[in-house]
Formats: C-alpha cells, structure tokens, sequence
C-alpha cells in the first residue's frame, strides 16, 4: 500500500512539476522579452542617462517556488551520492528570474533599477515528511525614472 | 554608452540532463548497493545463528518485547495443547525446554519466538477439525525451531531496519520505499523456510501417530475460505495452499507414509 502511494505521489510530483515549470519558463521567457529594455544594474550609481532624474522609489520583487515529491526524492537520493543537484537547479533559476521580473514589473515607467540585490531563504530547513521544501527569492533595488 | 539589453541565447544555469534518466541511476546504485549490503549481513546472520545457545535465545526473549498468551489460570484448552506438545518432544528431539501459549485472538496463525516459545491463537485451535491437524501445526512450529527459521527471520528483519535507519534515518521516504522493494525478494527466502517446515511437521506427525492422516485437511479448509488472487502470491509469506497440500501429498507417497483415520478434538474453551 505505501508503495503505492509512493509511485502515485512521484509520478503526480513528475507530470505536475514538469508541466508547471514549461509553463512557468514560457512565462519568464516572454517577460523577460517584454522588460528587456529596463537595465536592472548592482552599482550604486545609475548609468549615465541624458535629462533629469524625476522620480527615485524602492522597488521590491519576491518570489516563493516550491519543490515537487518528484524532485525532492530525486535531491534525497543525491544527498547520498553527492553531486550536483541537477533537480533543484531550475528550481533556484526559475525563482531568481522571477523575483527579479516582479521588481520591474513593480515600477513602471523607470528608466533603470540601480543597485539591486537578491536575497535568498528556504522556507522549510527540515524536509522530513509533511513538510514543504521550498525557496523564496526576495530582489530590491532602487528604481529612477529620467525625464 | 547606451545600454543595450541583451537576452542569452541558451540558460547554462539548468542541466539539460534528464531528471528520469538521473533518477534511475541512482536509485539503481543504491538498490545495488544495499542489496550488497544486504546480502553479506544476510550471510554473517545464517552464520551466526549456529553458533546462538538456546540459553542465549531465553535471554534475547526476556530482553525483546514479544507477544504472549493469556495472562491467569490457563485454560483446560491451553493445558490440553500444552501436554500434546510434551508428548510430541519424543518425535522431535530438540535442544530446547519448548513452551507453548494460547493467545485469545480471531487471527488463525501461530509463531515461533526465540527460546522454543511458541505462541497459537485461538483462532488457529478453533479451525482444528482433528487432533492431527493440530499436531501437523504444532510440528510445523517445531520444524521452523529446528531449521532456526526464527532466528533467521528475526536477525534478516533486525539487519534491514538497522541498515534504513544508519544509511537514511528514522522515516525516511527512500527509507520506506528500499523497506518495502527488500521486502518482497526476502519472503520467497521465508517461503522456502515454510515448504522445510511442511516437511518436518509431516515427520512428526507419522512418528507420533504412525500415518499421517490429516496433515492436508488443515490447508484444505484455508483453501476453501481464503481465494487470494494469483498475483497477490508473489507477496505472501506462505507458500499457496494448494501448493503446500500437493507437496505434502508428494512427499507422504515417496516415504510411504500411510495414511489412517484422525482422532477428534473436541476441548472446551472454559
């Protein structure tokens, strides 16, 4: 019976997981596409920019992914073995862009976000059984609109 | 400078290696890996058993927390159990001080424990249509003391849970699925042990009555009440009971066994 369960749940984790991230990557994809003009940079000044700066405001962007059974079957079985763990990786890339994208997506108009930096927490440390893996991503910066 | 935004072409964040194809490699080593392990403790433990005195199996079942029988005066049913296994010991010379119990339960089954503690459930006393079933019964307990099937199936069973804890600890989800993929290979080991079991049982019931008349009749029954579907035998610990009836059938014919009417069992539960 808990074998059962268990291939249920790992290929519930496999088809869900896998369909939600294509889906969330076409996502990330297409904004990125539609944002690409707004330069988010880390120095503290802004790029030199003819006009005037109008306006300066916080700019915050902040994520939480979660990681499905599948992947995180597939993560306790690399924590024997060692190595890179392939199937966390996407999940960490996908959180990071996102955050980021919800910082632009947070000051429309602005003509660059200076000084951003990302932040990164696991919600849940320990992933025994009930809990929920899962990252949260946080991205600020200062956004400037030019005028 | 004007900037420029640029987007990269391929994400080199990401393996492109497929998570299905990482994931039966390393379940197959570790499979492999355990059942190495496994394997090799398996052996130290059939290794072992040899060399355990049944004094030493009296103390491992005063320190392990086993199931016993009624608690008080026993029963006229438990006395009369307890005086056919006396007279049964002639047939079955073993180097323990064999003890049994009734366990008031509806469970037909009955066990071996360490020490030449048997445990029958009244269940079990109740199907017995003759004093030869429960004899047959009786014999297949002390079949199992004398191959040191107890043993060997507590020290298999102490030897895979050890493993999972060291290798995954407590409630681990690989734990539990590695628990549960042993698990199946390991019964076909007990099932081997219940057909040697059969046999011995077969012996001690000519010896003590002179034929073997009713040693089916028991699995005949279970046969009758109990269809389990033909897939579900891979999982079982038992042999099939058709199987087990042929088998005794076979063997009852090349020893020349003879086969003669059983004597009733009719003993009051009070």
């Amino acid at each position: 019976m808990e074998f059962i369960t268990f291939i249920i749940l790992m290929m519930l984790g496999y088809g869900f997981g896998t369909w939600a991230e294509r889906r969330h990557y076409k996502s990330i994809e297409e904004r990125e596409m539609k944002y690409q003009k707004l330069p988010t940079i880390g120095l503290k000044h802004p790029l030199p920019q003819p006009g005037r700066v109008v306006k300066a405001q916080l700019a915050v962007g902040n994520v939480v992914i979660s990681v499905d059974y599948f992947k995180r079957f597939l993560a306790s079985l690399r924590n024997i073995f060692g190595g890179r763990v392939s199937s966390y990786e996407t999940l960490v890339d996908r959180a990071r862009r996102e955050a980021t994208l919800r910082m632009k997506e947070s000051c429309p108009g602005a003509t660059q976000i200076i000084n951003v930096r990302l932040e990164t927490a696991s919600l849940s440390k320990n992933t025994r059984k009930g809990s929920i893996g899962s990252i949260e991503v946080f991205a600020y910066g200062t956004a400037i609109t030019y005028k | 400078m004007e900037y420029s935004g640029k987007l990269p072409t391929s994400n080199v964040n990401v393996s492109q290696r497929s998570p299905l194809q990482e994931l039966c490699v390393l379940l197959g080593g570790l499979l492999g890996l355990c059942l190495v392990f496994y394997l090799c403790l398996g052996w130290a433990v059939d290794y072992s058993i040899q060399h355990i005195s049944p004094e030493e199996e009296n103390d491992l079942y005063a320190l392990m927390k086993f199931p016993t029988g009624e608690e008080g005066e026993a029963s006229d049913q438990t006395l009369a159990v307890q005086s056919l296994l006396q007279a049964l010991q002639k047939c079955a010379p073993l180097p323990y001080q064999v003890s049994i119990d009734v366990s008031r339960s509806k469970q037909v089954n009955a066990a071996a424990f360490p020490g030449g503690h048997i445990l029958i459930f009244s269940g079990l006393l109740d199907q017995m249509g003759s004093e030869n079933e429960l004899v047959f019964v009786l014999g297949h307990e002390l079949g199992h003391f004398k191959h040191r099937d107890h043993l060997r199936s507590l020290g298999r069973g102490l030897v895979l849970w050890v493993m999972s804890l060291f290798l995954l600890g407590p409630d681990n989800d690989v734990g539990n699925f590695l628990f549960t993929a042993l698990g199946v290979a390991e019964r076909t080991h007990s099932r081997q042990q219940e057909s040697a079991a059969d046999e011995y049982a077969l012996e001690v019931l000519n010896c003590h009555y002179g034929h073997v008349g009713g040693s089916t009749r028991f699995f005949e029954k279970l046969r009758d009440t109990n269809q389990t579907p033909e897939i579900l035998k891979y999982y079982s610990t038992h042999p099939s009971d058709q199987k087990r009836i042929d088998n005794l059938n076979a063997l009852a014919i090349q020893k020349n066994f003879r086969v003669d009417a059983v004597k009733p069992w009719v003993v009051s539960t009070k």
